[in-house]
């Protein structure tokens, strides 16, 4: 027999990041807001706490933090000749499950769209020309602009704290940064992480070329 | 553990081989053979083979007994399995035999346990079989997939060897599984190189480099061998106050265990 609980102004369904950045703006505005996600609660588990959460066979060999594939997955073909299959074992694509979602193995990098992103087909007609995209390719437009999302990048940026060093500010390319960045308003809220031993050998390397490495923006605090 | 007396009579599996390889002085067996420190882990009190050289045997007897006891291997299966680890992973101056570094107590314990009875695994039709890009597609799960490849593996051995794998010599073993890995010993029912290389493969490796508490890597000695200083290794600050150079904690790696 099902619960009938009691009504609620908003429900989301699915409880990870979207679901997260929404009701968090909702309930500071006093909407009445239930999330409601699968799986556990991984507060004060073995997944967030020392010294289990390093345990590398558990969380990352073996995906005890991604959604379980034996309830549900999806089916898999490379063209409309063959018959799909399931895909019975978790794979690059990793969803996640129990509150938080994928957020709690989410490695942290944080992006910014490209300008050409939201306008790819605009983009890639000014420069190959119309007929460079067959007429059966669904590339589109989306209907938005970084230049109408980029207030809402630096707002996640600081809400995130995000670590990373800026490659084009109000235009001007930065030294350092990204030279491929679309333009921002504002610095990262943290400097960028301390490079690794790998990543100064790659930065060398890669800058001996004629290459411009930068620091990856991430959703990591460089100190402490 | 295997009984060695009943398994000697039908099924002589490696412990028994060495045994009587041992007794009989054995002069025609390759040297390597006698290295498997595998009789050790059965003596209550470790004493280093005397072929064994001596720094395969110092670290073999500061190192704890891996657990005791299958919880998914029948006899028979134990004895491939203890025959293939040690041939995979032979003692030499970075590690003891396979054994005895907990890999076929590893496999075991995995097999026995959610990923052996197909945890996360998606076990309901339609079955059939796809190309290789479309991934696994065996109505088996690994524990089932694991013995089925064995059994098969085995029956293979012997029409080509004219004898059991657990009787094979570590270079035959060794050779054997090559040619599985290759692609070259065929069975009607198993594909043995997807077996091997998709399923026992990552097992042997997961037994080396795991964490120690899941029964393999005992003593951490597959991490000592490559220097990597287990849990701290993901210490940032460390990561950059070492950066290019060696990196004190890699002489003492730390499991959970460690900090548990």
């Amino acid at each position: 027999m099902a619960t009938r609980l009691k009504h609620r102004t908003v429900v989301f369904v699915g409880g990870g990041f979207t679901a997260a950045l929404a009701a968090r703006q909702l309930t500071a505005k006093g909407v009445d807001v239930v999330v409601v996600e699968r799986g556990i609660d991984r507060t004060h588990t073995a997944a967030t706490s020392l010294p289990s959460q390093r345990d590398e066979l558990r969380w990352d060999v073996h995906g005890d933090l991604f959604q379980d594939w034996s309830v549900q997955t999806y089916t898999l073909r490379h063209n409309d000749g063959e018959t799909a299959l399931p895909i019975r074992r978790l794979q690059a694509f990793t969803p996640g499950e129990g509150m938080g979602g994928a957020a709690n193995h989410w490695n942290g990098q944080t992006w910014r769209w490209s300008e050409s992103d939201p306008v790819l087909r605009t983009h890639l007609e000014n420069r190959y020309g119309r007929k460079a995209i067959p007429a059966e390719m669904a590339i589109q437009d989306w209907g938005v602009t970084y230049a109408e999302m980029e207030s809402y990048h630096d707002q996640f940026e600081g809400l995130f704290g995000i670590a990373g060093k800026a490659g084009n500010l109000r235009g001007k390319v930065q030294e350092g940064g990204n030279p491929f960045e679309a333009p921002r308003q504002n610095e990262f809220p943290q400097k960028p992480l301390p490079i690794t031993e790998a990543g100064v050998i790659f930065s060398e390397a890669t800058k001996k070329l004629g290459y411009k490495p930068f620091p990856l923006p991430a959703a990591n605090s460089p100190e402490a | 553990m295997i009984n060695d007396q009943s398994d000697k009579t039908f099924h002589p599996n490696r412990r028994g081989f060495l045994g009587v390889a041992a007794a009989t002085g054995a002069a025609s067996l390759a040297p390597g053979v006698l290295i498997g420190t595998a009789p050790l882990a059965e003596a209550s009190e470790p004493a280093p083979s005397q072929s064994m050289d001596a720094s395969a045997s110092t670290i073999a007897a500061k190192l704890s007994s891996p657990v005791p006891g299958y919880l998914s291997f029948g006899p028979d299966e134990a004895g491939f399995v203890e025959v293939m680890v040690n041939a995979m992973c032979p003692a030499d101056a970075l590690t003891p035999g396979g054994v005895d570094c907990g890999l076929a107590a590893y496999i075991d314990r995995q097999l026995a346990g959610g990923f052996g009875k197909g945890a996360r695994l998606y076990m309901r039709g339609p079955w059939r079989e796809g190309k290789p890009e479309l991934g696994y597609q065996l109505p088996l799960t690994p524990e089932q997939f694991f013995k089925a490849g064995l059994a098969a593996a085995d029956a293979a051995c012997r029409k080509r060897n004219g004898k059991a794998f657990s009787e094979l010599d570590e270079s035959g073993a060794d050779r054997f599984l090559h040619e599985i890995a290759d692609g070259k010993v065929t069975d009607e029912r198993v594909q043995l190189a997807s077996w091997f290389n998709e399923l026992v493969y990552p097992l042997f490796e997961q037994a080396c480099f795991a964490d120690p508490i899941y029964g393999g890597n005992v003593g951490k000695v597959f991490w000592k061998a490559i220097g990597y200083p287990g849990l701290p290794a993901v210490h940032s600050q460390d990561m950059i106050d070492f950066r290019g150079k060696q990196f004190p904690g890699a002489a003492d790696p730390k499991s959970i265990a460690d900090f548990a």
